[in-house]
């Protein structure tokens, strides 16, 4: 426990920063700043020092994750009428900057998570497949019969409870992680707003 | 999020006080539970009682998470040589596909 506290918790280097920043896809949209992920792999070599001072900074709560933690909700026509909201589909894009930061610390845990995801839990962790699932329920199907097991395969529906807030005042809000303004049209949030451009 | 209640009722499902049957594997060892994120798959012996047991742990689980079954939209698969001769669910509209309905 404490190796592994001491081994996820120790500052941040530079061939880390260089290596996640390597790790993005490229093409993929940009956050509020417009800075896309390519920005940072074509000058991975100038930007990861000057990245490496302020998530040190950050992570040791000298300075504000202000700047970084902004999204911008974007939509995205579904299938259907275009005049109905629920054919549309909320995204919402993060900054480059903080995505890299996410990314750095993600795959600080992803080394530690296997030992405390279940194994009956097969998302999230390298080396487990969705495919596993199907894999067990086959053979589980097959193999209760031979053997004379009695087997139900109940799958479940669950709704959706962690992603909806019942605005109970005696419950917790949502943290103020990400501040995430609606965009329409590509326009910048609130600013320059055409009526042309709310089609 | 969804991580952390699923592995929370896996634990509860394992737990030896709720005495729930799932599918004794050819080694050795009981498979109850499969998810993928919230995709819950439970693997249980077909017994009405049993099935009542995993009820229970889902009320309990249910009330501390708030999270809801959707029994309706849920499926119970029936693997067995033999035919089932009992209902359980069908109050809750749980849907049953029995063996040679195709799954």
């Amino acid at each position: 426990m404490e190796a592994m506290n001491a081994d996820m918790t120790q500052p941040l280097s530079l061939a880390e920063i260089t290596e996640a920043i390597t790790l993005f896809p490229k093409g993929k949209a940009p956050g509020h700043d417009g800075i896309p992920i390519k920005f940072f792999q074509e000058y991975v070599n100038e930007v990861a020092p000057m990245l490496l001072l302020a998530f040190t900074a950050m992570l040791a709560q000298e300075l504000t994750l202000e700047y970084i933690n902004k999204g911008m909700i974007t939509l995205i026509p579904k299938l259907g009428d275009r005049s109905k909201l629920t054919n549309w589909h909320p995204i919402t894009l993060l900054g480059s900057i903080y995505k890299i930061l996410a990314k750095i610390l993600a795959r600080r845990i992803q080394e530690f998570l296997h030992l405390v995801i279940r194994p009956n839990q097969t998302s999230f962790v390298e080396g487990r497949s969705i495919l596993d699932n199907n894999f067990l329920a086959q053979e589980a199907l097959v193999w209760a019969t031979k053997n004379g097991q009695d087997l139900v395969l109940l799958l479940l529906d669950l709704k959706k409870h962690l992603t909806r807030w019942n605005g109970d005042s005696s419950s917790q809000p949502c943290p103020n992680w990400v501040c995430a303004p609606l965009r329409f049209n590509g326009s910048p949030p609130f600013i320059g707003l055409h009526p042309h451009q709310l089609k | 999020m969804f991580i952390l209640a699923t592995h929370v009722l896996g634990h509860m499902l394992d737990d030896p006080k709720h005495e729930i049957e799932g599918l004794h594997l050819p080694k050795g060892g009981c498979v109850r539970d499969q998810t993928f994120v919230d995709d819950t798959a439970l693997y249980l012996k077909g017994s009405p009682s049993n099935l009542s047991k995993v009820q229970a742990v889902f009320e309990l689980f249910c009330l501390a998470s708030e999270a809801k079954v959707n029994w309706g939209k849920s499926a119970a698969i029936w693997a067995s040589k033999e035919k089932k001769e009992w209902e359980w669910g069908q109050e809750v509209g749980l849907k049953w596909i029995l063996e040679g309905q195709g799954v």
